[in-house]
């Protein structure tokens, strides 16, 4: 019986413990968001790290996402002659659902990884006791700057996503697969709603916020040496990636109540 | 005036510190040896602070810091400056910005009076002309050297050093024991120091004291100590091993 339930005891002391520190830390960060000093030129080296660094990345997943998307819509839309349909359906799944998530899921991979990386490093090599010692608190000067680099930044990300999509969408849509770029520049406008593009960059601070906070508990909290650097920045990759595509769900759902006249 | 009581502390359920009882006086500089994973740097980062004892209590200028909180206790960490066993620069930064960090960081100098402050800092440990360099670039002496100067850059009343002259050639040894020293007579910095050198026990100490399983087991003035009647003392002191190798 033992054999059975002590993994699954401990598992479960393991992901409640997990749970808190990632709690704690979250109050702590909102704390010294609201109480604190900033230091701003770290913020502004995370917003350019974070922000200006990921665009390319981001533009170009959100082109090729936009345009397999269309040709996609197109394939089956032109079975029931709604080839102008074509337009909104691709524009309001990005705006929704498809540049969000991408985003989320590019940033929980290229920054929450380099995140939970430099801040293990610095746990593993005494730099963040260094700072405690030097009369710095971490979040201030580790977590605060990062949170507010990724938060400003990943709205505006997903917004990048989303109208490279649309344009991306709409070449292919127009000059390779021949629908009428009237048609569907008139139908996606027609349809496609603010709130769509609201609940889109909501769920992209939302994202952002469960990136950054994950990866820096993961960071602050890893084992020693190498193998628990390399421990920290996988953990926080699965479990960011994980933890957005199940607040998607009821962010959508919560959305769709709150939205949906 | 640091003055430790009764302290535990230690991992998974073994105490490595068991009832550490010690006191260092304004101005004074105590030496404490003992051999390798004893506890000594433990004990170190137990008084900056760094980590919570199992049990007992450590006064800093007579206020207790053990019950304090994080955010009480950033504030007052900056009456301890800290030389860390592997100096622990940020290695994003520069060695000049590791130096000024603690004067940039509290937004109260100018950018003039800190790069004074830091040449100087850099001169009194023998790295002019190296502070554009990164700590990656530099070697294991100067990095410590380097995280020297970042701890007593500030002024502050308290200097903790993980082992500060390991590593170093005997001629930089002997000028961060020269240091040491001038810390203590000229701005009357109280200090700890965690060592292995006891060339440099003999020459920073006021009083030595010897860690053993997990307890001061003899304190006295260097002279004192070299004379203890104490066999695990007088072993240590004269680096004597029961061990035998075959070869």
């Amino acid at each position: 019986m033992n054999m059975l339930l002590d993994p699954i005891a401990n598992t479960a002391f393991r992901f409640l413990s997990e749970l808190g520190e990632w709690w704690s830390l979250t109050l702590e960060t909102l704390r010294s968001l609201f109480t604190r000093r900033p230091y701003f030129r770290e913020i502004f080296t995370q917003i350019y790290l974070i922000g200006a660094r990921s665009q390319m990345v981001v533009c170009f997943t959100g082109a090729f996402i936009g345009m397999v998307f269309c040709a996609q819509i197109f394939y089956q839309f032109h079975k029931v002659q709604m080839d102008s349909g074509t337009g909104p359906a691709v524009s309001i799944a990005l705006a929704r659902e498809l540049a969000p998530i991408i985003t989320g899921l590019i940033l929980a991979g290229r920054v929450g990884a380099a995140i939970a990386a430099e801040l293990g490093t610095m746990r593993v090599t005494e730099q963040v006791d260094a700072l405690r010692a030097l009369a710095v608190h971490p979040v201030d000067y580790l977590v605060v700057p990062r949170t507010i680099g990724l938060v400003v930044s990943m709205p505006m990300l997903t917004a990048e996503a989303i109208l490279v999509g649309i344009v991306a969408a709409y070449l292919v849509g127009t000059q390779l697969l021949g629908i009428d770029g009237g048609y569907f520049l008139n139908n996606m406008e027609k349809y496609t709603k603010y709130k769509d593009v609201v609940a889109g960059l909501m769920k992209a601070l939302a994202f952002a916020w469960i990136i950054v906070t994950v990866s820096c508990n993961k960071g602050l909290t890893c084992e020693e040496g190498a193998e628990g650097v390399g421990k920290a920045t996988m953990e926080a990759v699965v479990v960011s990636s994980v933890a957005i595509l199940i607040a998607n769900f009821f962010i959508t759902i919560i959305f769709s109540k709150l939205l949906t006249p | 005036m640091i003055q430790v009581e009764d302290l535990h502390h230690g991992f998974k359920g073994t105490d490595i510190l068991r009832g550490v009882n010690l006191r260092v006086e304004s101005a004074e500089t105590l030496v404490i040896i003992g051999r390798s994973g004893g506890g000594k740097s433990q004990l170190l980062r137990l008084i900056a602070s760094l980590a919570k004892p199992r049990r007992g209590r450590i006064f800093i200028d007579r206020q207790d810091w053990v019950p304090l909180e994080e955010r009480t206790l950033t504030p007052l960490r900056k009456k301890i400056g800290i030389l860390f066993q592997n100096a622990a620069l940020f290695d994003s930064m520069t060695v000049y910005e590791n130096v000024a960090f603690p004067l940039a960081i509290s937004g109260r100098n100018s950018k003039r009076d800190i790069r004074g402050r830091v040449e100087e800092a850099l001169k009194l440990v023998s790295l002019e002309g190296h502070g554009h360099k990164k700590p990656g670039e530099i070697s294991g002496g100067m990095r410590k050297r380097a995280g020297l100067a970042r701890a007593i850059i500030d002024r502050p009343s308290i200097v903790l050093y993980d082992e500060p002259t390991a590593g170093l050639d005997p001629v930089i040894a002997d000028s961060i024991n020269n240091l040491i020293l001038k810390l203590s007579e000229q701005f009357h910095v109280t200090s700890i120091v965690v060592t292995h050198d006891m060339v440099s026990a003999y020459k920073v100490a006021d009083r030595i004291g010897m860690l053993y399983e997990g307890k001061i087991l003899e304190s006295g003035t260097p002279a004192e100590i070299q004379n203890s009647q104490n066999p695990v003392v007088q072993k240590f002191i004269q680096g004597r091993s029961d061990v035998l190798v075959d070869i």
